[in-house]
């Protein structure tokens, strides 16, 4: 009975391991310059900071910073007005083809103070832009995230397949013993079981928030479903606004709303995070959890006028909190440093389980009962 | 020499001690560090650096005779 269900859970390791392993090495890999992104845009000289200014110096109207924005671009449809985390003296502004367009996107970044242009980011070329879209969907948009989700879902599969092994393997093993100077796949076997067992719990958050995150597009579709049309209910069969309220005031009547919360995002009309009537205001926190938490504040486009705001649904929260725990941004350099660490020795993980698989596909294999006992590799 | 032929059968009590005490290290450490600002922080991160410290002991210094 015993040795029956490690033969299953032995099948169950191998094959979700195998049919992920090559997309989770692409991850890892691809994942590493993602980990120091800012970072790295910033070493190659390709961000621009606002300039120093006296900290009394008021800061600019919205209106201005977007009139600034779409004179570049006066065909253009505006989407988002974001800007990072811990930015506070610029704006950065994107423009679209339509509302929902995501090709050929542009990016205006002004500054807070004077809505001044300090300069046009691309985040849509460049080696950045392939090691996250191939992180990402694998350049395929939709399915390609879903797919790479479910290879996410292999993976839990397979680590925690893996963590039921480590049990027969370790009985006449040491915690942390390498046999190094017997054969290598005894060597190759015992790193991959302890690296794999000691890192077991980062690689479970990380895998399990990524599939998350795979899942997003799905989420912010049902949030629209599920809570953005009752919201925008009494707006329903009206023809889009003709003229537009001040994006200020607009902001003012968000901030009256959150007066504890500071603008984290906008969504402009027709976004697919607000309504065709509406600016959708993403209002944050400080601290490092409610900072990520925004609380949308729908203010009527058209008035400048409250509509409707309501604290997030516990899919959104949790997606939101997912985020920081798969970047492994939100604890300074310390924990970036970590997460390059530990991804490394995923990548070793990774290496040596599919070694382990390789080199014995021809030889003899006798019965499981024999390799347990003599602790040696599937 | 090897010893684990000779060894005696380890229960999976002391099998699962470590890598679950290592486990309940990087889960403060990863939630308390999203939790808190300041010295909590630090002290969290330590605690998920602790795996890849006894990582880094167990391959490259402790010795098996």
């Amino acid at each position: 009975m015993y040795i029956k269900s490690i033969k299953t859970w032995a099948w169950v390791h191998k094959w979700s391991s195998l049919v992920c392993t090559l997309f989770m090495l692409l991850l890892c890999l691809t994942g590493l310059p993602l980990i120091f992104s800012h970072e790295i845009s910033h070493l190659l000289g390709n961000e621009v900071e606002a300039p120093d200014l006296p900290a009394t110096t008021k800061l600019a109207s919205m209106d201005s910073i977007l009139n600034n924005a779409k004179a570049l671009y006066p065909d253009r449809v505006v989407q988002f007005v974001f800007r990072d985390i811990d930015e506070d003296k610029t704006w950065t502004v994107s423009l679209g083809k339509t509302a929902t367009s995501e090709d050929d996107t542009k990016f205006v970044m002004l500054d807070a103070r004077t809505a001044n242009v300090l300069d046009e980011p691309k985040f849509n070329e460049g080696f950045m832009y392939v090691m996250f879209k191939l992180h990402v969907d694998l350049f395929a948009g939709f399915p390609g995230m879903l797919f790479l989700g479910f290879m996410g879902v292999l993976l839990i599969v397979a680590i925690i397949s893996g963590v039921v092994l480590y049990a027969p393997f370790m009985r006449r093993l040491a915690f942390g013993e390498i046999r190094k100077d017997r054969a290598p796949k005894l060597k190759r076997l015992d790193t991959h079981n302890f690296l794999g067992v000691v890192t077991l719990v980062w690689a479970l958050i990380v895998g399990l928030t990524g599939v998350i995150n795979a899942w997003s597009d799905l989420v912010v579709k049902y949030w629209q479903f599920d809570q953005m049309s009752s919201m925008i209910a009494p707006y329903k069969g009206l023809p889009p606004p003709t003229h537009y309220a001040s994006l200020q005031a607009s902001v003012d009547a968000a901030q009256a709303r959150e007066p504890d919360k500071r603008l984290g995002f906008i969504a402009f009309p027709g976004t697919t995070f607000s309504s065709p009537h509406h600016y959708g205001m993403f209002m944050r926190g400080d601290s490092p959890i409610t900072s990520r938490l925004f609380k949308p504040v729908l203010i009527d486009a058209e008035t400048a006028k409250l509509t409707d705001s309501r604290d997030l649904p516990w899919y959104l929260a949790t997606l939101l909190i997912s985020q920081p725990l798969h970047f492994g941004d939100y604890g300074g350099m310390t924990l970036k440093i970590i997460w390059l660490i530990l991804d490394v020795i995923t990548i070793v993980v990774l290496w040596t389980g599919l070694m382990l698989w390789w080199k014995k596909r021809k030889q003899h294999v006798p019965d499981i009962e024999t390799k347990i006992r003599l602790n040696e590799a599937y | 020499m090897v010893t684990h032929l000779f060894m005696q059968t380890k229960n999976l009590k002391q099998i699962f001690l470590w890598p679950i005490v290592l486990g309940l290290l990087s889960i403060i450490g990863l939630v308390v560090a999203l939790l808190e600002d300041g010295l909590l922080e630090d002290i969290s991160l330590i605690g998920l650096a602790v795996p890849i410290i006894v990582i880094a002991y167990f391959y490259y210094i402790k010795k098996y005779q």
